[in-house]
């Protein structure tokens, strides 16, 4: 889908999120209020993008991104983390 | 990615949950525990991690650059990590998703892990489900098991494996699976595996009664398998309308197999936080040529997505 649009098509229909912290966040809760998300699944390395350009672009994510999104976060996941596995059912 | 997929042999009517969560929920929750569900909105982030060489840099920096970001990933607050199987891909040198996985388990701490995903027919099921249980070990109990089918046709030439026969052999090798981890003795001739089990599975796993699974579902019998099984599914490059549409055939048939319309959807979506808008947008487009990149050799194959480029 994403070779039969253009640059400008791909980024309007939020196909890649890039931009501000504030227009990342607002993106991600258009896509959630669009959808019934369990969850995003993340690329941030666009191809060959340098290491540098990575790590700043995770780390406002992090520290501008998440909290304008946090609404939509279980962050007390510690809970999670440790629930048993559902049952394997058995033949 | 499963073809045409009829219900599993031996399965029908039953559910292979999810998620650690789905006991709560529907006619697959026998013998649940007293989970609260998750609140109606919560979104998890997961990170699909990619490998990527660099000019001028050897792969062994690109390693561990990569585990550096998984690293910080912990940090900023991300739930999970994932990680691709490409054979023979110079564009994507990661053969083994589970490696990067015991490497990155030793620096991090509750982030969680999947293979996105373990090939089945390249894959012996019983050596799968050792390895996933040495992971689940080795993480503490921080895996996830994404599993599939292939796609790449190279890579099926490259394993002397017939790609027509992938649906079948994943399907042989999900059943092994999980009867590996059930720690069934059993003995399997199957068409395409023998599995002799007569002693425990060791080493036993650390999430009972197993890790959960993940898939990545685009066309709708992997949908329609996915949903059946109440498997959460990954959708790579689909638009908004793409995904509400998949989303509501996902329910229809979860439902219809006795599942709770539980979310299971996670939209795959690159990201790029700069200091502006401007400033994003002409440092993404610079590099847009490679962002293309990373999409199209995964899903040019796929016959939905080459009628949808068609039209």
């Amino acid at each position: 889908m994403l070779h039969a649009m253009s640059f400008d098509e791909i980024v309007a229909n939020d196909m890649v999120i890039l931009g501000s912290a504030e227009t990342v966040a607002n993106a991600i809760l258009r896509l959630s209020g669009q959808l019934d998300l369990m969850g995003l699944a993340m690329i941030f390395k666009l191809g060959a993008m340098p290491y540098d350009m990575v790590e700043r672009s995770m780390t406002a994510f992090g520290e501008e991104v998440v909290p304008r999104i946090r609404h939509l976060l279980d962050r007390d996941s510690a809970a999670e983390r440790t629930v048993a596995a559902p049952a394997l059912h058995t033949r | 990615m499963l073809a045409d997929t009829p219900r599993p042999r031996g399965r029908a009517g039953k559910a292979i949950d999810g998620t650690r969560r789905a006991q709560n929920h529907g006619a697959a929750g026998r013998g649940a525990l007293s989970l609260e569900p998750r609140k109606d909105k919560t979104v998890r982030l997961a990170i699909w991690s990619t490998t990527t060489p660099r000019e001028n840099s050897t792969h062994a920096e690109m390693f561990r650059r990569q585990l550096e970001e998984v690293e910080l990933a912990e940090r900023i607050g991300i739930d999970q990590i994932w990680f691709f199987e490409h054979h023979l891909q110079p564009t994507a040198p990661m053969p083994s998703p589970n490696l990067l996985i015991a490497a990155a388990s030793r620096t991090t701490r509750h982030i969680r892990f999947s293979s996105m995903v373990n090939i089945l027919p390249f894959r012996h099921p019983l050596l799968v489900a050792e390895e996933a249980a040495m992971l689940d070990n080795l993480t503490g109990g921080r895996l996830d098991m994404g599993l599939g089918r292939g796609l790449r046709p190279p890579e099926f030439a490259a394993f002397g494996v017939d790609q027509q026969q992938s649906r079948e052999m994943f399907l042989e090798a999900f059943d092994i699976i999980q009867r590996v981890w059930a720690d069934e003795n059993f003995v399997h001739h199957g068409k395409y595996w023998t599995v002799r089990k007569e002693a425990p599975l060791s080493p036993p796993l650390v999430q009972h009664p197993h890790p959960p699974f993940l898939v990545s579902a685009q066309s709708e019998e992997s949908l329609r398998w996915a949903a059946e099984h109440d498997i959460p599914f990954a959708q790579i490059d689909a638009t908004v309308e793409q995904a509400r549409c998949d989303q509501a055939f996902y329910r229809e048939v979860q439902t219809a197999h006795g599942h709770a319309p539980v979310r299971r959807l996670y939209l795959m979506r690159e990201i790029y936080v700069g200091d502006s808008d401007v400033c994003a947008r002409a440092e993404a487009h610079a590099l847009s040529a490679a962002v293309l990149g990373i999409v199209e050799p995964l899903y040019a194959v796929h016959p939905r997505r080459k009628a949808a480029r068609q039209l």
